[in-house]
C-alpha cells in the first residue's frame, strides 16, 4: 500500500488564530493558579516547619496528598466530584485554577521549606542577638535570603504548571489543547495542529525561562 | 558591671529579648546579613527594635564605621569585604544597639593570621573606652594585655581564674600550666 505523508504548513499556520483563542485560558489558569499556589506554598511551607505539631501535621498532610496524587485525578475530582458534595456545579475554569493552585501550592510549600531551611542558623542567631523578635528576624533576615534561593525552583514549578494546564482539556476548558482538538475534528490535520500547539507551549515556557534567567542574574549580583 | 543587673529573674522569652537589647554579640563566623549592605547591616536593629529614625540610624552607622576604620566600605556587601573587615562590621553592628556588655565568641579564630591584628585593635580600643566585654579567645597575648580577669576553662570546667598576671605568670592548676607552656612558646 502506498503511503506518503506531507507536512502541510498551510494547515499548521491556519490553525494558529483558532488556537490562540485558547491562549488566554492557558495563561489565566497557569498564572492565576500559580499566584494562589504561591500564597498556599508560603503558608503551608512555613507551617510545615513550625515547632507546633498541630500546625505541622495538617500542612504536611496537604503537601503529601497533593504531591502524591496525579493532577489529572485532582482536577477530575474537583470538577466532577466536588459538585456532589457542595450541591452546585463548578465551572471548568474555576476547577482548573483550583487544581493548579492546590497542586503547585504543595510543591511550592516544599520549595519554601527547603529555601528557609537552607539559611544558616547563624543568621537567625545574629538577628535575635541584636534584639529583633522572632518574627522580625524571620521576615527581614531569613526570608529575603531564602526567597533568592527559591527563584530557580519556583521558575521550574511555573513551567511544570503551565504544561499541566494542557490536561484540563478533559474537563472542557477551551485552552490550547482543547482548541487544537476541536480544530482537528473539523480538518483532520492532527500532526500539523499538535505541532503548532507544541510550538505555542514552547514559546510560553522559553519566554518564562528567559525572564527567570534575567531575574536570577540580577539577584545574584546583590548577594 | 554597672549599678543595674542585666539578667532579670526567671527565663521567659520576653526577658530574654530584653537581655539581648543590652548585650552585644560578636560571632566566630561574623554572621553578617549577606543581602544587606554594610551600612544596612548596622542600621537594621536600631531601625526595627528601637524605631530609630532613618537619618539618625544612618549617622550612627557612619560614625561606627569610622570608629572601626572602614568608613569607605559602607555601601559594599559583606561578601566584598575581607574577613577582618567583616568582623569589624559585625562589631559595629553590635555597637549600634549601644550594649552595656559585649560577648565575643572566638572573634578572630576564623580569620587569616594577618587580619587578626586589625580586629584585636578595635577590641583593644573598646576596652580602653570602658566597654565591658566577655571574650572567648585563644589569643593569649591579647588576653594578657587587655583583660582585667582571665578565666581558663577546660572541658567545660573553670580550672583557673584571676587577674592576668596571676593566671599567666603563676598558674596554680596543672592543666593551665601545661597549656600556657605550650602556647606561650610560639
Amino acid at each position: 500500500m502506498e503511503f506518503q505523508f506531507q507536512f502541510d504548513w498551510q494547515a499548521a499556520i491556519h490553525s494558529i488564530p483558532y488556537l490562540l483563542k485558547g491562549l488566554p485560558y492557558t495563561l489565566l489558569i497557569s498564572f492565576g493558579g500559580l499566584a494562589i499556589g504561591f500564597v498556599l506554598g508560603i503558608i503551608f511551607g512555613l507551617l510545615s516547619i513550625n515547632k507546633h505539631w498541630f500546625l505541622r501535621w495538617p500542612a504536611t498532610a496537604y503537601i503529601e496528598i497533593f504531591r502524591g496524587t496525579p493532577i489529572l485525578v485532582q482536577v477530575l475530582f474537583i470538577f466532577y466530584g466536588l459538585p456532589d458534595l457542595i450541591g452546585a456545579p463548578i465551572n471548568p475554569l474555576t476547577a482548573g485554577i483550583a487544581a493548579i493552585a492546590l497542586n503547585s501550592g504543595a510543591y511550592i510549600s516544599e520549595v519554601v521549606r527547603g529555601g528557609v531551611q537552607s539559611i544558616d542558623k547563624g543568621q537567625s542567631e545574629a538577628g535575635l542577638s541584636l534584639g529583633l523578635s522572632r518574627t522580625q528576624t524571620f521576615w527581614s533576615i531569613v526570608w529575603p535570603q531564602a526567597f533568592r534561593r527559591m527563584i530557580p525552583p519556583l521558575g521550574n514549578q511555573a513551567i511544570v504548571s503551565i504544561k499541566d494546564t494542557s490536561l484540563f482539556s478533559v474537563i472542557g476548558v477551551g485552552e490550547l489543547v482543547r482548541q487544537g482538538q476541536v480544530y482537528i475534528a473539523n480538518t483532520f490535520t492532527a500532526f500539523e495542529v499538535y505541532f503548532a500547539v507544541a510550538i505555542l507551549y514552547l514559546m510560553i515556557t522559553l519566554t518564562l525561562s528567559l525572564i527567570l534567567r534575567l531575574i536570577e542574574r540580577r539577584g545574584l549580583t546583590s548577594v | 558591671m554597672e549599678d543595674r543587673a542585666i539578667a532579670p529573674k526567671g527565663g521567659s522569652q520576653k526577658s530574654l529579648a530584653d537581655i539581648r537589647k543590652d548585650v552585644g554579640m560578636v560571632f566566630q563566623q561574623f554572621n553578617l546579613f549577606p543581602h544587606l549592605t554594610v551600612k544596612q547591616n548596622i542600621m537594621l536593629a536600631p531601625r526595627k527594635v528601637k524605631n530609630t529614625p532613618k537619618v539618625v540610624a544612618n549617622g550612627t552607622a557612619e560614625r561606627l564605621l569610622q570608629r572601626v576604620g572602614i568608613a569607605d566600605q559602607a555601601d559594599k556587601y559583606p561578601a566584598q569585604l575581607s574577613g577582618g573587615q567583616q568582623q569589624r562590621v559585625a562589631i559595629a553592628r553590635a555597637l549600634a544597639m549601644e550594649p552595656r556588655l559585649m560577648l565575643f565568641d572566638e572573634p578572630t579564630s576564623a580569620l587569616d593570621p594577618e587580619m587578626v591584628g586589625e580586629v584585636l585593635d578595635v577590641m583593644r580600643e573598646l576596652a580602653r573606652e570602658g566597654m565591658t566585654m566577655m571574650v572567648v579567645t585563644h589569643e593569649m597575648g591579647f588576653a594578657r594585655e587587655v583583660a582585667d580577669r582571665v578565666i581558663y576553662i577546660h572541658e567545660g570546667q573553670i580550672v583557673e581564674e584571676g587577674p592576668p598576671e596571676e593566671v599567666f605568670d603563676r598558674p596554680r592548676n596543672e592543666r593551665t600550666q601545661s597549656f600556657l607552656s605550650r602556647v606561650l612558646k610560639h
